[in-house]
């Protein structure tokens, strides 16, 4: 009973959806340790960024990820902006943040189908993915594309809604809207799903503290750090998010907070939509970016997102560096593995909602 | 279980959600970002295209008196930069998003756009003029004297102004 | 709030470290967000630093290093409550002391930049490679190594030439 058996899992694996190798410890049936293995996508596409010049890294960070692929460039035009000293327009930041909650709504909605499969409740992640597909629907209507919106540039942003887009949004947030509620109201009382859920993968408050987790994985565990409260950019202090945190710190925590978040994006979408103030929204499509320094931080649908620019004067960065939001969570699976099943790594790993290719880049 | 029920009865009322693409009709918005369109007489092969493109797919290169505008799709990612930072408007995202192409098409497919170069009336050398959506972008009136303007090279314009300013 | 925050880090940095080796400014957005920049002049300081955040519950975000001249400089970004406290440490002697022992949120950064830039990290609790493979040499990504233009994700001239005779050739036919 006492023998432990070690089990790899990855690095390509059938039930892996991005390289990554596991080394799971088990005795018996639950997991005694965990030990992570990653590096099999590094691409070197922070060097790549400074190769090219600012307009083409517009398009390049958006590259990076796909799942939070907006926020990429948003942070980093944010990090231009404040070096050049430009503030966008009213209009402009609200159009922002409309596609960034676009993009969260999508995002968490991915993430929470994913465990609904991982759970074995397959009808529930196919209704997920359909109610998902309406905010697909939204991105390639007004923006083009399903995933990479390609929404921002330097000073303010590529695109403009007029009325008659406004109307299309709001008529299919409000398709979106019931269906929400009714999915929803599954994941939270549904007994197969509360059965591997609750308990499961428990982060406590102090170490979520001292890992220094961000995004749903930390409000989980009751830590509140959400960027758009703690540090408002674009129109974020006007807007005003509401304050998610559930306290048990387990995989129903982060599935709830991702789910109350899907709620108030869609609030916030329908918020900006409606103040939408007039003006341009976009000042000057080339402007010039002298040499200084700049670190900007927004939040992404998995946490936290920081950017760090160092320009020179010329048309390309000196040094970009970047942090995704996985990249702090991926030590918590440390904490939040060990003790529980086998069964429950994948559902513990996907409550985190994991993008190694962007942790990597 | 019965919240779910609801859910699954009315799904099986409501028949499939898939389209029978390519058999049937889909969902096609009028913005998807596709292939590109060049309209050649609005161009005037600046390179800005060629400069934000941040995958390298659009080249431009001066064959004789035309400039050759070819964009590869093999490489293109239909980000739309070119078409935002284009300062003329020549260039245009459709949303034919028909991209499967054969091995043996593989370097043939492409958009090509031939920019051709005119003769000054005044000297015989040959330039790409000003094309009126970008002039449009300067003035805001267009007499006939800035399109008369317009057809000559930049040398000749400079005498052509300088001269109009001193009779 | 956050100005009595700033203050209180401010006076902490100054009574803990000597006066003559750091810089400090502070800017303020137009959202009210203060971040805080802080330049040493003693690479060991950064461990008072570390201290500091850690007495006001904060977290790293973030370690960018960067190439200067001969040598690296290593910018951390730490989080105090929505405060970002920007240091700026040059290395002149390619060494500085981790500061995971203090805070255990700077483990990957660390790690991450003495793989990539070969900088050497005094009493880093867990040393193992974050990205790279055991066999592949620390600080490999420095060096120049002549790649073909494809690797920077340019497309390349011999690309082009054949995408232009296939177009000659297609001339050449109609």
């Amino acid at each position: 009973m006492s023998k432990i058996t070690k089990i790899p899992i990855g690095p390509f694996h059938i039930g892996l959806e991005e390289p990554i190798y596991f080394k799971i410890d088990i005795e018996g049936e639950s997991v005694k340790n965990v030990d992570m293995i990653n590096g099999f996508v590094h691409r070197g596409i922070e060097y790549l960024a400074m190769q090219k010049n600012f307009f083409q890294n517009l398009i390049l960070t958006e590259r990076v990820c796909s799942l939070c692929s907006n926020n990429h460039p948003f942070t980093y035009v944010m990090a231009v902006e404040k070096i050049a000293n430009i503030k966008p327009t009213k209009r402009a930041l609200y159009l922002r943040v409309v596609a960034d909650e676009v993009k969260r709504v999508a995002s968490h909605m991915f993430n929470l189908s994913m465990l609904a499969h991982l759970v074995g409740f397959h009808t529930l992640m196919t209704q997920t993915m359909e109610a998902r597909e309406i905010v697909q629907d939204i991105k390639e209507s007004i923006w083009g594309n399903r995933m990479d919106m390609s929404a921002n540039t330097l000073t303010g942003v590529k695109y403009d809604v007029d009325k008659e887009q406004i109307d299309y949004i709001l008529k299919r947030l409000k398709e979106l809207e019931p269906q929400v509620d009714e999915i929803m109201d599954v994941y939270f009382n549904n007994k197969i799903v509360k059965a591997r859920t609750k308990g499961v993968g428990v982060l406590p408050y102090e170490d979520a503290l001292r890992l220094g987790v961000t995004g749903p994985t930390a409000r989980g565990s009751g830590v509140m750090n959400d960027v758009r409260i703690k540090a408002p950019y674009a129109a974020y202090d006007e807007l005003k998010p509401k304050i998610i945190i559930e306290k048990d710190g387990d995989v129903y925590s982060r599935t709830k907070v991702r789910w109350r978040e899907v709620k108030d994006s869609i609030r916030l979408i329908r918020l900006a939509l409606k103040n939408l103030p007039q003006g341009k929204v976009v000042l000057q499509k080339r402007p010039h970016i002298p040499a200084g320094e700049a670190v900007s931080r927004s939040e992404a649908p998995r946490g936290e997102l920081i950017y760090y620019l160092k320009t020179n004067g010329l048309q390309k960065p000196e040094r970009m560096r970047w942090r995704v939001p996985t990249y702090m969570n991926w030590e918590s699976l440390r904490v939040m593995i060990p003790g529980n099943k086998l069964t429950d790594v994948a559902v513990i790993f996907n409550s985190i909602d994991p993008c190694i290719s962007c942790t990597e880049r | 279980m019965s919240g779910f029920l609801k859910i699954a009865i009315r799904n099986l009322l409501k028949g499939p959600v898939t389209d029978p693409y390519p058999f049937g009709k889909t969902f096609i918005p009028e913005k998807l970002r596709g292939k590109l369109k060049v309209d050649a007489s609005i161009c005037t092969a600046c390179g800005t295209c060629q400069e934000v493109c941040p995958s390298g797919a659009i080249y431009i290169k001066k064959e004789n008196d035309v400039y050759v505008h070819t964009t590869w799709y093999n490489t293109c990612c239909f980000c739309g930069n070119c078409e935002f930072f284009c300062p003329t408007g020549a260039i245009k995202l459709t949303n034919d998003f028909h991209t499967a192409n054969t091995k043996e098409e593989k370097f043939k497919f492409v958009t090509i756009a031939a920019i051709s170069e005119k003769e000054c009336p005044v000297c015989g050398n040959k330039f790409v003029p000003a094309t009126l959506p970008l002039i449009e972008k300067s003035y805001p009136h267009i007499n006939d004297e800035i399109k008369n303007l317009m057809k000559l090279c930049p040398e000749c314009r400079k005498k052509a102004a300088f001269e109009r300013l001193y009779q | 709030m956050k100005e009595t925050l700033k203050r209180k880090i401010i006076a902490e940095i100054k009574e803990r470290l000597d006066k003559d080796k750091y810089d400090i400014k502070d800017e303020l957005d137009l959202y009210g967000n203060i971040q805080i920049w802080l330049k040493l002049y003693d690479r060991k300081d950064i461990l008072h630093i570390a201290q500091i955040v850690k007495d006001f519950g904060g977290r790293c975000v973030i370690i960018s290093a960067y190439k200067k001249d001969d040598h690296h400089v290593l910018v951390y970004h730490l989080d105090i409550d929505g405060i970002l406290l920007n240091v700026e440490v040059e290395l002149f002697d390619n060494t500085v002391d981790s500061i995971t022992p203090i805070l255990k949120s700077a483990d990957w950064t660390e790690r991450e930049f003495k793989e990539m830039f070969g900088i050497k990290l005094l009493n880093h609790p867990n040393p193992k490679r974050l990205f790279l493979d055991e066999s592949i040499a620390e600080g490999i990504l420095g060096e120049y190594m002549p790649l073909s233009q494809a690797m920077n994700g340019a497309a390349t001239c011999s690309m082009w030439e054949k995408i232009e005779s296939e177009r000659h050739k297609d001339e050449q036919n109609n």
